[in-house]
Formats: structure tokens, sequence, C-alpha cells
């Protein structure tokens, strides 16, 4: 076990060492890159994406792909909006049971995506692909017409109302836990089996079907969560949030080092996935650089990371 | 460690590509803008004649519009230009809301903040340019009215509700219809022209009598064009939208499209950089906020309008 801590360590400082490069490039070519309030913006423009790939990682560590978690933030989003507004009288619920009915949510959709990718043989990607608009539908529908701001001082301080402490926690909060899981549990462990081989691992007794549903519940509640801090910081609710949400997150879990394609990979991995793609953002926005290239570099760095994820995961095998 | 040697090595050389990017300041006072959209005709237009304003009065200006048309993406590029210690900011909001906690950071920063079409609560934002959007409503409103003799029922795709912008100009024709005693059918396509598609698609099947559709912006009411252009409608339902950008024009020069609420993009973008070199100068007398007057054109005044 403690073992296992150590090689997700040394593998971590690689994609550390990318994120070091790219952070000294941009402290050598941009003058006003190189202060410490520059890590703090970096940080609060990471905070919900990390939240929302550390799901991803273990999805995709479990050899699955989930297309829907963009939409699904935004359904979660109108969800607490429409519980929590007081912009039309007293609002529907308090903070907490509307948080908690939140996070069900997600976590049912998550639930059902695993139910059907594992019973009914529909690759993941179809499966996630009608759940994406499934959910953006159906946060549509939540929102039409609703003015879903002004909320409760209570369920603000989810947001950046106290400094950026309650967001910052809670993203470590899921960090940790979803690292704990990988690496030191029986289900973590099973995780990677899985991701590694299926079949093998079933016929090690490995309960597949309930342990990769349980990987995809996980992965709705990381994307309420986002959601819910978000629409927290924001102040108000919108059902066009997480748009293409899904293919950052899987974005900055590739480039962190994560396997596309199941059985290794780490959540600490995928945090400096996410810091890299914000680093990238920021530092070209700080050199003058507009965002139509920003995405396109972005996208490339991405191509490049599986490629060369492919080329290792090859050479592993032979 | 190749796996990183090679993936870091591509990156650098890839942000080396940038390294000349860093636009030399060449001695003006750097003003940042934040539009809403990067991709939408007005905005372009309106981003244009503020750079050219910006050039003339010897400030350097910078287009940091995200990507993305939302407040989560425009928030970002706005913190950044923050950080980055512009002297000024002149934002387009995507939202009426959501940008308080960037604004105080401006003003703990002293950056002044000039908001365009979008009207922001904000204590720190210094002035204000927009298309008195209400009363440019109501012209729309009288004109359909007008032009319907108050029969018939009138559908409105509005924006994004909430959004003040939206709100006005819905508003506007709403209550003029319906103080004509006109049957409103309402509902939003958040901007999006395949959304108002559908919306057009859908109620002109359900009611058979829509006399007119008003639209609040005129990518919304060619989407809509195209679903009553199918019906074979054409002609036979009113259709009005709102920003005059080029291709509206063009679409109502061939016929296809009644009217739309001529906005000035290339004035508000100017009076923007104007306020904003006024409040860097140092001078006391800036308005609050400038109204700029729209226009109704249609067929009979597209001419002067069309470049």
């Amino acid at each position: 076990m403690i073992g296992d801590i150590r090689k997700q360590a040394i593998r971590s400082a690689e994609s550390l060492a990318g994120l070091a490069v790219i952070t000294v490039f941009f402290v050598v070519m941009s003058p006003t890159y190189r202060q410490w309030a520059t890590l703090t913006d970096i940080l609060e423009q990471s905070m919900e994406l990390a939240i929302l790939a550390a799901g991803t990682t273990l999805v995709l560590i479990s050899g699955g792909l989930d297309l829907s978690v963009g939409s699904v933030m935004a359904l979660c989003t109108c969800i607490v909006g429409c519980l929590l507004s007081g912009a039309s009288g007293e609002p529907m619920m308090h903070a907490a049971p509307a948080v908690a009915v939140t996070l069900g949510a997600g976590l049912g959709v998550g639930l059902v995506n695993g139910v059907v990718i594992k019973y009914t043989g529909v690759p993941a990607f179809i499966v996630t692909l009608g759940m994406m608009m499934i959910a953006r539908g159906a946060a549509l529908m939540l929102a039409a017409g609703r003015n879903m701001s002004d909320f409760s001082d209570g369920f603000l301080l989810l947001g950046d109302s106290s400094g950026y402490a309650a967001p910052l926690w809670i993203t470590a909060g899921v960090i940790v836990v979803v690292g704990c899981l990988l690496t030191m549990t029986r289900f973590g462990f099973n995780v990677y089996a899985i991701g590694g081989n299926e079949e093998v691992a079933r016929l090690s007794g490995v309960p597949v079907k309930l342990h990769s549903i349980a990987c995809y519940a996980i992965g709705g509640f990381c994307a309420a969560l986002a959601a819910i801090v978000q629409t927290s910081r924001f102040e108000f609710a919108k059902p066009n949030r997480g748009e293409s949400w899904e293919l950052m997150a899987i974005g900055a879990v590739v480039i962190g080092g994560t396997s596309l394609f199941g059985g290794s990979g780490g959540v600490g991995r995928t945090v400096i996935g996410v810091l890299i793609i914000k680093s990238l953002q920021t530092g070209l926005s700080h050199m003058g650089v507009g965002s139509y290239w920003q995405k396109i570099l972005i996208g490339v760095v991405i191509i490049l990371a599986v490629w060369i994820d492919r080329v290792q995961s090859r050479r592993r095998k032979t | 460690m190749t796996r990183y040697a090679s993936l870091v090595l591509a990156m650098v050389a890839m942000l080396a590509m940038f390294a000349g990017c860093g636009k030399d300041p060449d001695g003006g006072q750097k003003v940042v803008f934040v539009g809403y959209s990067s991709t939408n005709t007005f905005w372009i237009t309106l981003k244009n004649s503020a750079r050219k304003t910006a050039e003339q009065a010897g400030l350097d200006f910078a287009d940091m519009t995200s990507s993305e048309p939302d407040v989560v993406a425009q928030k970002a590029a706005i913190d950044n230009a923050i950080r980055m210690g512009v002297a000024g900011l002149i934002i387009g909001p995507a939202n009426s809301e959501g940008l308080g906690k960037s604004l105080d950071k401006a003003r703990a920063a002293g950056i002044p903040v000039v908001t365009v079409d979008t009207r922001v609560e904000h204590d720190w934002i210094s002035s204000h340019v927009a298309t008195d959007n209400a009363a440019a409503a109501e012209l729309a409103g009288d004109y359909i009215v007008e032009k319907l003799r108050g029969k018939g029922k009138v559908l409105i795709i509005g924006g994004t509700v909430g959004v003040q912008t939206a709100d006005d100009r819905r508003n506007g024709v709403f209550n003029k219809c319906k103080a004509a005693g006109m049957t409103v059918l309402d509902f939003d396509a958040n901007w999006k022209d395949d959304e108002a598609n559908r919306i057009a698609q859908e109620q002109l099947a359900a009611h058979g009598d829509i006399g007119a559709i008003f639209a609040a912006c005129d990518p919304m009411i060619l989407g809509a064009k195209v679903a009553v252009k199918r019906k074979g409608l054409l002609g036979k339902v009113l259709l009005v939208g709102f920003d005059a950008i080029p291709e509206a024009l063009a679409a109502i020069k061939k016929g296809e499209l009644d009217a739309t609420v001529r906005q000035d993009p290339v004035r508000m973008g100017r009076e923007g950089v104007e306020l904003m070199s006024g409040i860097l100068e140092g001078k006391t007398d800036i308005p609050k906020s400038i109204a700029i007057k729209a226009v109704i054109v249609d067929k009979t005044n597209v001419d002067e309008y069309i470049k």
C-alpha cells in the first residue's frame, strides 16, 4: 500500500515537471505573471474543474467514460438554483437539504449511467452522450423563465463569501477522498484491476459491475459538487453552465498522466493536469495571446498527451 | 521520464511560438476590452471601433474577450486583466450578475471600469454606454402594432432572462403589444439562433394565427425566418429583429426580413473608449451613462445603412 503511494508520487513528479517548465516559461516571458497573486488566480480558476476532474479520473481509471458530466453540472446548478432562489419569494428549502438533494441528483444520474452501461452493453460513449443531452434538456426546462438567484447567506458560504476558504477546502477534500479511495482501499485496487483488464478482474472475483457503477455514481456526485460550489461563487444559476467541461475534465486527466484506456493513473496527477491547463490559459492571457490560440494550444497538448500515452502503453505491453 | 520529457519539450516548442507575442507597449496606457461574444458581428464591430478609437487616443488596446460567451469564462478573463495591472477595463458583461467580486478586485486595484451594452449594478463602474434598449424596444413594439393593425398573435423570442438587455427588449415589445390588446406568445432562446428556429417552428405549428415574430437579436430572427420560410409563410408573418447586423440588413433588402432595430455598435465602441480615455486623463465631468438612440430599419430606409 505504501509502495503504491510511492509509485503514484513518482509518476506525479513527471507531470509536476511539466507544470514547472510551463510556469518558468511564463515567469520569464511575462512580467505581470511573476506575482504570487497569479498563483491564487490560477487556483481560483481551477477549483471547480478539479472537483469535476477528480470524478472523471475515477471513471477513466475503471475503463469507463462519461461525456455527460458537463451537462450534469448544468442540471445540478439549475436544481440547486431552483430550490434556493429567493428572487420570487421564499426559497423552497434551506441550504443544507437543497445541497443534499442536488448531490443526490448528481449521484443518481451517475448511477443511471453506470447501470445502463453495465447491464445493457450499450457503449459508455453512447449512453453518456445520450445522458448529456437529457441532462441539458432537463436543465433548460428547470431554468425556463426562472430567475435563480438571491441565495441565502448560508449557501453563499460555500462560495467565496468567506474568502477562498470554502471552495478550496472542498476541492482539497474531494481530491484527498478520491485519492485515498484509489490508493488505500480494496475498492480502489479493484478499480485499477477492472480498468487494466475487465475480463481478468471478473474472473478473479472482482464485483466488476458494482464497482464500475460506483465509479460513475461518484463521477456524477463530483459534477454536482462542482456545480454547487460554482453556483455559490457566482451567486446565480444558469442552464448554460458546464458546456464542454466534460471534455476539459478528460483533457486535464490525460494531460496529468492518467491513461485514457484505464488501469493506471491517479487523482494527484489530474490536479496537475488541471493546473497545467489553467496555467497555460492564464499565462497566455498575460502574454497578450487571445482566447482562440489558447483553445488551439490546449487541444494540441491534449492530443500530444494521449499520443505519448499510447506509445508508452504499447511499450509496456511488449 | 521519457514520456514527460517529450511532452514537455513539445509544449515548450509550441509556447516558444508565442514568444514574440507580447505587444510592445508603445508608451500608451493599456486598456483591456472584455466583450460578450468573440464571434457575433455586433460585438466584433464594437471591438473594432473601440480599438480604432483607442489607437487614435494613444492607448494600448488589448482584446481579452473569451471564446465562450458565458460569465464563468468572462470572469476569468477579467481577473487576469486585473492581475496584469492594466490602466482601464472596458467590459461588455455577459450577465448583469456574477461579476461583483471581479469588480471589487478592480476597485481594490484602482482600475477604472466602463461597461458597454449590458448594465451591471455596482458602484465601482465609472460609466456605462448602451442603447436605450427599453425605448428601442418600444419603437419595435409600435412598429408591430401599426403593421398588424392590432390584430393577430405576436410571438416574442427573448434573450437570456435576467440580463438587463434581454429584459428591456422583451418588455418594450411585450408592453406595447399588450396595450394594443394583442395576444402575446412569450419565449426565450438565450440569444441562440438554433433555439429560436425551433421555437418558431413549434409555435407556428401550434398557432395558425401568428401575425408577427419579434426576436431580441438578429441571429435569432434569422433563425426564426428559416422556420417561417420552410412553412411557406414568408411575407405572411411580420419578422422583426434587433441589432441591424449586416446579415439582417441584407435580408431586409432581399425581402426576407421586415425590420430590425439599429443599434450603433460603432458609436458604442467609440464612446466607451472616449469615456475611458477621459477617466484616465483625470477629467471630472464624465457622464455616468450615455444612452444611444436606436432607429427602426426596414425596406424604406435600409439603403442608408447597408455599407
